[in-house]
């Protein structure tokens, strides 16, 4: 059965698995081989792929499982991959957290170089050549 | 002749400190630009895969109705703006803007802006649009969905309820990196979106309409999200090539410049040797 996740960011996952077990709105069920087609919405929950009896966990935000031909597809708007389900959504709330940073930093680079440039301009009276 | 030359000096030593900035500004446009295009590479895929399930689903159910599908009278239209944060980028923000003012012109019903990018909000204020939230909304680099989520959440609220009956949006479509084109794109009404020929029938966990409830906020937010991707891969297409004109613009008045204060040096020469010929040839007399 071949499942695939993905969200804004790429693909987290694709590839092959037993079955998933998926916690939607309205509890959990488990999707095995040749199960009828089937769409979950996923607001918040998770889902679990198992192979070999190894277990990881995706916390999904926002999403839908999509099931039909032994294909599963989950959209979701943010993910985070972890061994358990705390794990998951550690790494879920620390990717926030450095994304947010990164993003001030960057702006705080920019800022600065345009406010040299513009005085620059200034002084090399460029208009009375 | 010696106060000129200085002056001449200064100027050639400013203009080359701005080449640098501009040739600097030029190379990080060129850097988050790739950054961009890899953002939206990601992007594909998820959007796609919503396209799909979504197709998929009005399939299944021809009696398919959710508030956010079904056509109104229109009465009163929005339009977003998406421009930038940051001016230096060519005719990048004022495209966008003539665009808007073009539609609102054409326009019969009433009207509500919603600017993405403090360039938008600053032109809609001067020219008293109605604005649809009377703050900033920044469009910085590296967009996150997180920063947007509100805004746009906000967007399909305030349609919900009729406070207007389609949702416009222009934006640059970025084609390639010289090449950049103001696009709009109505996101609500959701547009039907092409069905695939395969017809599935599905179980719904849960019931139709809380999957769409819940599908169709996901596709028009991503759609909206995948726009402002693309106006930014835009912005620094647009400000990569317009501060490679500037820094060429720069190479240039240096020349000139360099030319002139040769040109200073090279008569103050001359006249500290005239002045020396001259005077030696008083002596020897």
């Amino acid at each position: 059965m071949k499942l695939s996740i993905v969200n804004p960011k790429g693909v987290i996952f694709e590839g092959e698995t037993e079955y998933v077990v998926v916690e939607g709105n309205n509890g959990q069920l488990a999707i095995l081989e040749n199960h009828i087609p089937i769409v979950v919405p996923i607001k918040e929950g998770f889902v679990k792929r198992i192979n070999n009896n190894e277990e990881y966990f995706y916390k999904i935000v926002s999403g839908l499982l999509e099931y039909s031909d032994n294909v599963i597809t989950v959209i979701a708007q943010e993910v985070g991959i972890g061994a358990t389900l705390n794990d998951a959504i550690l790494h879920l709330e620390n990717t926030r957290k450095e994304q947010k940073e990164k993003n001030y930093a960057r702006t705080m680079d920019y800022a600065k170089i345009e406010r040299d440039l513009a005085k620059n301009i200034k002084d090399i009276k460029a208009s009375k050549l | 002749m010696a106060g000129q030359s200085r002056q001449v000096m200064i100027r050639i030593n400013a203009t080359k400190k701005t080449a640098q900035i501009t040739k600097a500004m030029n190379m990080v446009s060129a850097s988050r630009l790739r950054q961009a295009e890899k953002t939206i590479k990601e992007y594909r895929p998820f959007i796609e895969k919503a396209r799909d399930i979504i197709s998929n689903l009005s399939l299944s159910d021809e009696s398919m109705q959710h508030p956010l599908l079904a056509k109104r009278e229109e009465k009163k239209v929005c339009f977003v703006v998406v421009a930038c944060d940051r001016g230096l980028a060519g005719p990048f923000n004022s495209n966008v803007c003539k665009e808007l003012t073009k539609q609102i012109n054409d326009l019969k019903q009433e009207y509500i802006v919603l600017p993405i990018g403090l360039k938008a909000y600053k032109y809609v204020e001067k020219m008293k649009y109605p604005l649809l939230v009377d703050k900033v909304i920044n469009i910085k680099d590296d967009i996150e969905f997180s920063m947007v989520e509100d805004v746009i959440r906000n967007l399909v609220t305030n349609y919900l309820e009729h406070s207007f009956d389609k949702v416009v949006v222009i934006y640059n479509h970025y084609v390639n990196t010289l090449i950049q084109k103001v696009v709009s794109e109505t996101v609500l009404p959701v547009p039907k979106i092409k069905e695939n020929d395969k017809t599935k029938i599905y179980e719904f966990d849960g019931g139709v309409k809380e999957i769409l409830d819940t599908a169709l906020p996901i596709y028009i937010e991503n759609t909206i999200y995948g726009y402002l991707l693309d106006s930014k891969a835009s912005e620094h297409a647009s400000r990569m090539n317009s501060m490679k004109s500037a820094t060429d613009n720069a190479m240039e008045v240096i020349s000139t410049l360099e030319l002139l204060y040769n040109r200073a040096r090279q008569s103050a020469i001359t006249l500290e040797l005239t002045d020396i010929v001259g005077g030696a040839s008083v002596i020897n007399e």
